[in-house]
């Protein structure tokens, strides 16, 4: 496995190195993208960065002196979030190729906690697509576990990164399933923290009502990690300024507790909207949980039906005025989708925008009132697998509304309510594609998320499979 | 009706509809059914408006310390 928590056993025994851990990374990313198709992850990277980064945690764990469990674990982080000395172009071919002259603020937190940041990560064209299919660059990395498939967006690069073991954690960004899809899609673990939890400074692209920054992983720990290193307010981002402090004893209770007492609500309804293979490998999860001492109950949430179209008013409004300036300047060149999505956005009357607020806020009640009698409310991530490639789509783009609806049936919830909501892998289907549970916790309850996270882990029943090809971070 | 997905000069002449003065409200009469937001519009009709439009400002149960 490649793992946070293995590498740190590696560095402690004097096994592996920083700097030995870089340069497996970079190989492995060379050879991702000679395959084909492709597995091609990075569009930008900082080599001598990197290098320079791992030298010194490497004398750090010499000396016995380790800043934290961050200390040199190789990460990378999704084109559309700053970092220092790389452009930050969000998966486009038009936004400025120039080096930005500052870290996002996560970013620079997890350096500061030593993480090795590699480079930056494609992902689909400005964050507006769930399949991480693009015309662009290296065009989409595909699928781990089957590569006929795409591996889902906007975070593609961060989770097929994650999901063939080249960084054992990305940091990516979350507007309407952008961390959870692509990890359910592959296979791997992501969080989506409640909203304004972690700060979205340098992010140009979370300045909207639905944006998070979150990490894509192959543990949960390590998911716990980045959220202790990157939460809490910076002084920039107003958001995070209102955040109440991380409950640190909550997530130290979190990784012990298990199962027993958590109470775990099912909404029938939005159930029968999944995949029969899909709710199989879901409902074969929430049973381990049962016998685990958990308990099932009933819970409605009739708007939920309507979460994807509340979510796709919303996020294209404000996406088309937020690029407003790129859509007139660029659309020659966008990715047929995005400049659709964008186009439509425009036209959405301000009466539409408004409805869709006012039926926000009735969502958030909805699952307000789940949370009076219940710890986590539990769907599947998605309501189908991985879509597969089509021809011609990775030309231009492509446009496919009913498996999109499919894409994103449970996750635009999350960003609607901005309540915290955690992916964790927990199958297969006949294809090799992988199926992934959602857990929605109350406002800043992510030690609940937590809880359930680490619970299905350590029953077995969420488990990072190993795709056919694999690189192996670990000595 | 499910749209079939759509890419090339097919999706080009779509984004071309969008676009248009002439088309593109009809396009997004056709995109409100696909998604929903049709439905949607009209259970928003009983709705009174939002009073907490950013999310959790007011929900008022914040956890930690």
């Amino acid at each position: 496995m490649s793992t946070l928590e293995g590498l740190r056993r590696a560095y402690e025994a004097g096994r592996s190195t920083p700097v030995l851990a870089l340069e497996g990374v970079l190989a492995a990313a060379r050879d991702a993208a000679s395959r084909r198709p492709s597995h091609a992850v990075f569009c930008a990277l900082d080599e001598a960065g990197a290098r320079a980064a791992a030298e010194a945690s490497a004398a750090r764990w010499a000396r016995g002196e380790p800043l934290g469990p961050w200390d040199g674990v190789p990460t990378a982080v999704k084109d559309e979030v700053n970092v220092q000395g790389l452009p930050t172009r969000s998966g486009t071919v038009y936004l400025p190729a120039e080096p930005v002259p500052e870290d996002a603020t996560a970013v620079a937190r997890l350096r500061a906690a030593g993480a090795v940041v590699v480079g930056k990560l494609v992902q689909h064209e400005l964050g507006l697509g769930g399949t991480g299919i693009s015309p662009h660059g290296t065009r989409t990395p595909r699928n781990p576990h089957n590569p006929l498939h795409c591996p889902g967006g906007s975070s593609s690069g961060s989770a097929v990164a994650v999901a063939l073991g080249l960084l054992p954690a990305a940091v990516s960004s979350d507007g309407g399933g952008s961390v959870r899809i692509p990890a359910a899609l592959c296979g791997v673990f992501g969080l989506k923290p409640t909203f304004g939890r972690i700060p979205n400074t340098g992010d140009p692209n979370l300045d909207g009502t639905v944006g998070h920054l979150g990490p894509i992983a192959s543990t949960v720990g390590a998911m716990e990690h980045f959220l202790r290193v990157t939460a809490g307010g910076d002084g920039r981002c107003p958001l995070a300024a209102r955040a109440p402090l991380l409950d640190l004893a909550a997530l130290e209770r979190a990784r012990a507790e298990g199962a027993a007492g958590l109470r775990l609500a099912v909404d029938e309804d939005a159930w029968a909207d999944a995949d029969p293979a899909v709710a199989g490998a879901c409902r074969e999860a929430l049973l381990a949980l049962e016998k685990a001492g958990a308990t099932l109950c009933t819970a409605s949430v009739p708007l939920g039906r309507h979460a994807p179209a509340l979510g796709f008013i919303t996020m294209i409004s404000e996406a088309a005025e937020g690029h407003a300036e790129e859509y007139d300047r660029h659309r020659d060149v966008m990715a047929l989708d995005v400049r659709m999505a964008l186009a439509l956005g425009r036209r959405m009357r301000a009466r539409e925008y408004h409805h869709a607020q006012r039926l926000r806020a009735r969502l958030r009640r909805e699952l307000a009132a789940v949370f009076e009698t219940a710890d986590l409310y539990v769907t599947p991530t998605t309501a189908c697998t991985a879509p597969v490639v089509r021809p011609g789509a990775e030309d231009t783009g492509e446009a496919d509304q009913y498996t999109t609806n499919k894409i994103v049936r449970y996750t635009f919830l999350g960003n609607l309510t901005g309540l915290p909501a955690g992916t964790a892998p927990v199958g297969r289907d006949e294809r090799q594609l992988p199926i992934g549970l959602q857990l929605m916790a109350r406002a800043w309850g992510e030690a609940m998320v937590f809880r359930g996270l680490y619970a299905l882990e350590a029953l077995g029943a969420a488990r990072v499979e190993r795709p056919a090809v694999f690189h192996e971070l670990e000595p | 009706m499910r749209t079939p997905p759509l890419s090339g000069p097919a999706l080009r002449a779509l984004v071309a509809a969008a676009e248009s003065p002439f088309t593109g409200d009809l396009l997004l009469h056709f995109l409100r059914k696909e998604t929903g937001i049709d439905k949607m519009l009209l259970a928003a009709a009983e709705e009174p408006p939002p009073t907490d439009i950013f999310p959790l400002e007011t929900r008022g149960d914040r956890e930690g310390s």
